[in-house]
């Protein structure tokens, strides 16, 4: 990459916001996010917003990535991890432009990265159970993956879901090129894991979203349950001989409750 | 009766064939893709003139009624046709996705670059040269 294009010094850290129409409030979650970690770059996805999203980002400051038309949320996220492989940053954090994610929990992400060595970490607003705790239903639902993933990964989690995460360089390397498209966070995990990488995760409270619809409505909740397990249990048989194999660095607890 | 089914059958497929031939030449399908659905007219026209064709692989295949034997074939071709055009998109969404978040990288580059050119030119050679140097000037 021409070092020309880049005429920034190398930062270290990048906030992914995935946005789409959220013109009312990604200056306000750009400002929290800046006022949270002010050496970070902001690097706001407009995922095809209809509205002012992007325009309103910019004025916060943020950098903006505008995607010609709507990717869904994988493809958004990606387009970040993209970003951020290419900018040589070390960390990358995914923060939802909907207000559910709180940016003040963010040191505990990257203290959590750091401390465990994992390649990414996972904000879990089940550990401590504390703040927004989703509906009864979801619940089953998060449950049910978790077990899942627990399994298929040998590594405790209890909110695969969460997709407020700190991922390192391997994990920016490994989502730049190979992402899921759609309900990409439990998959995202399973991908890490058949490569070899290993996550952790850390408590954070997590607020109910402030605006926006949820991309998970009751309607699509099965569809996404069986989605979810069938990508899960389809990548998992393929690479059923690997994961059979004792894997030291799987075993270990790596989760941070401290 | 039968005679006439065949003509007809025939004729559809001939008919099939030159759609697909007049779509390649104006380039509005590719050769790949209209390799298959000329393979598939073909067969049908060929079952058409030799109708005692059908009946011998039905015969072989212990199928006693030999038209259904031609739905069977029909309803495989299509499925494997879709099954084609299916991957055919996945594998075009895939690109097209792949397009679009470079896109968005590279404009936000060039807004950057000619941000800076355009608004704070000297910000933006100091920059320049302090980033292609940079290693050197901090040993000095």
């Amino acid at each position: 990459m021409n070092r020309l294009l880049c005429p920034r010094n190398q930062p270290k850290l990048l906030i992914i916001v995935p946005a789409y129409n959220e013109a009312g409030h990604i200056r306000r979650v750009v400002g929290d996010i800046r006022r949270a970690v002010p050496d970070a770059d902001i690097a706001v996805v407009n995922d095809g917003s209809t509205d002012a999203t992007g325009a309103e980002a910019a004025l916060a400051g943020a950098t903006v990535l505008d995607l010609p038309y709507n990717l869904g949320i994988g493809g958004a996220v990606q387009t970040g991890f993209r970003y951020a492989a290419r900018h040589g940053y070390d960390v990358a954090v995914q923060i939802d432009g909907d207000g559910q994610h709180d940016p003040a929990d963010l040191h505990l992400l990257l203290d959590a990265l750091e401390t465990t060595g994992a390649d990414m970490a996972i904000g879990s607003r089940f550990l401590e159970k504390a703040g927004y705790q989703s509906t009864f239903s979801r619940l089953i639902g998060i449950r049910l993956l978790a077990l899942l993933v627990s399994l298929l990964t040998r590594q405790k989690a209890t909110d695969p879901t969460s997709g407020y995460r700190a991922c390192g360089r391997r994990a920016i390397a490994l989502f730049a090129d190979h992402y899921p498209a759609d309900y990409p966070e439990v998959e995202a995990l399973a991908l890490m894991h058949r490569q070899g990488l290993r996550f952790a995760e850390t408590p954070v409270t997590m607020k109910p979203r402030a605006s926006g619809q949820s991309s998970i409505t009751p309607l699509r909740s099965a569809y996404y349950m069986v989605k979810v397990t069938l990508a899960l249990l389809i990548h998992h048989r393929l690479h059923a001989a690997s994961a059979h194999k004792p894997q030291p660095a799987a075993g270990v607890e790596t989760e941070g409750s401290a | 009766m039968i005679a006439y089914a065949l003509v007809l059958s025939f004729a559809i497929s001939f008919g099939f064939a030159a759609v697909v031939v007049r779509h390649v030449r104006r380039k509005r399908m590719n050769e790949r893709h209209a390799l298959l659905w000329l393979g598939l007219s073909t067969l049908v026209m060929l079952l058409s003139l030799f109708p005692r064709l059908l009946d011998r692989v039905a015969r072989l295949l212990n199928v006693t009624y030999a038209p259904s034997l031609l739905y069977m074939l029909a309803i495989l071709g299509m499925l494997f046709l879709l099954l084609h055009m299916t991957l055919a998109v996945s594998k075009l969404t895939e690109r097209s996705n792949r397009l679009a978040q470079l896109v968005a990288i590279q404009e936000e580059k060039l807004r950057r670059l000619y941000g800076e050119t355009g608004s704070r030119a000297g910000d933006g050679t100091e920059n320049r040269s302090r980033d292609e140097f940079g290693n050197r000037s901090l040993h000095e």
